[in-house]
């Protein structure tokens, strides 16, 4: 055996070694097609492209891999992305319902006498504090199936305007 | 799923289609189609992960270690025979085939 051609069955014979499992076959079909190569600069030529082969398959694959793994990841932002849209908007439509009942409220105090804050402050407190809780509560409720985020920053600002009336009543008292 | 089919792919495919139910050589499919091992192999394990090719190792006497053969599946052979109608009637080699 000619030294071009063993060289050639020892670079084919190297990348078998560390092929992976899934091009073993083919590395090793390469192999054996050497010995039916008549000439040896053909033979090594050969074992250069079973060399290029396999770093081309194998390049694929570790494309492949990248892009899923990348393909996942732009999933998974897109998902949170998608989430943060959701509790901001909720967090919108409670401060738009905040903004109504508050209206409705302060209509009531010019228009209707006795729901004057001024005559009888803790039932307005009472009010101020409980119709926009209930109203967050029942959006939350009735967004909680379909859209779960926006249900998620309806309760925050919830919870919110909960926490600052708390530390209101523990600072001023009614 | 995307198949190209390069000139080189519609001429490996023409060489199985010669004798469409012999199994062939690496090499010989190789010298057949002037094709290096660095182009063909590739082609033929595109064309084996998409099932259009079957692989079988050869039985040979003991001691000697087998070779590859290669022959193109059923589908194999239907996907060769149109794309072999759509080159001759001069196309260019870059269509695209979807498969599923």
């Amino acid at each position: 055996m000619s030294a071009l051609r063993k060289a050639a069955a020892k670079l084919m014979r190297a990348v078998l070694r560390h092929s992976a499992a899934e091009s073993h076959d083919w590395a090793s079909a390469m192999l054996r097609e050497l010995d039916f190569i008549e000439s040896d600069w053909a033979a090594l030529a050969w074992a250069f492209g079973g060399v290029t082969a396999l770093f081309r398959r194998s390049n694929r694959r570790l494309c492949g891999l990248l892009m899923n793994r990348l393909g996942h990841e732009e999933g998974w932002m897109n998902d949170i992305r998608k989430r943060a849209v959701g509790i901001v908007s909720g967090v919108g439509i409670a401060a738009a319902l905040a903004v109504c009942v508050f209206g409705l409220l302060y209509l009531a105090s010019h228009f209707l006498p006795f729901a004057d804050p001024e005559r009888m402050p803790r039932l307005a407190w009472l009010i101020v504090i409980t119709l926009p809780e209930a109203s967050f509560i029942f959006a939350a409720i009735a967004l909680w199936r379909k859209r779960r985020s926006m249900a998620v920053g309806i309760l925050l600002s919830a919870i919110v305007l909960a926490t600052h009336f708390a530390i209101h009543l523990a600072t001023h008292g009614l | 799923m995307k198949f190209r089919l390069s000139p080189q792919t519609l001429e490996t495919l023409n060489a199985f289609l010669q004798e469409p139910k012999d199994w062939k050589y690496g090499y010989d499919i190789s010298r057949n189609t002037g094709l290096k091992s660095g182009t063909l192999y590739p082609i033929l394990m595109r064309l084996a992960e998409r099932k259009l090719l079957e692989t079988s190792w050869e039985t040979s006497e003991p001691g000697k270690p087998p070779r590859h053969l290669y022959r193109l599946t059923p589908d194999g052979l239907r996907f060769a025979r149109e794309h072999r109608l759509v080159h001759s009637a001069g196309h260019t080699g870059a269509a695209a085939w979807s498969r599923g």
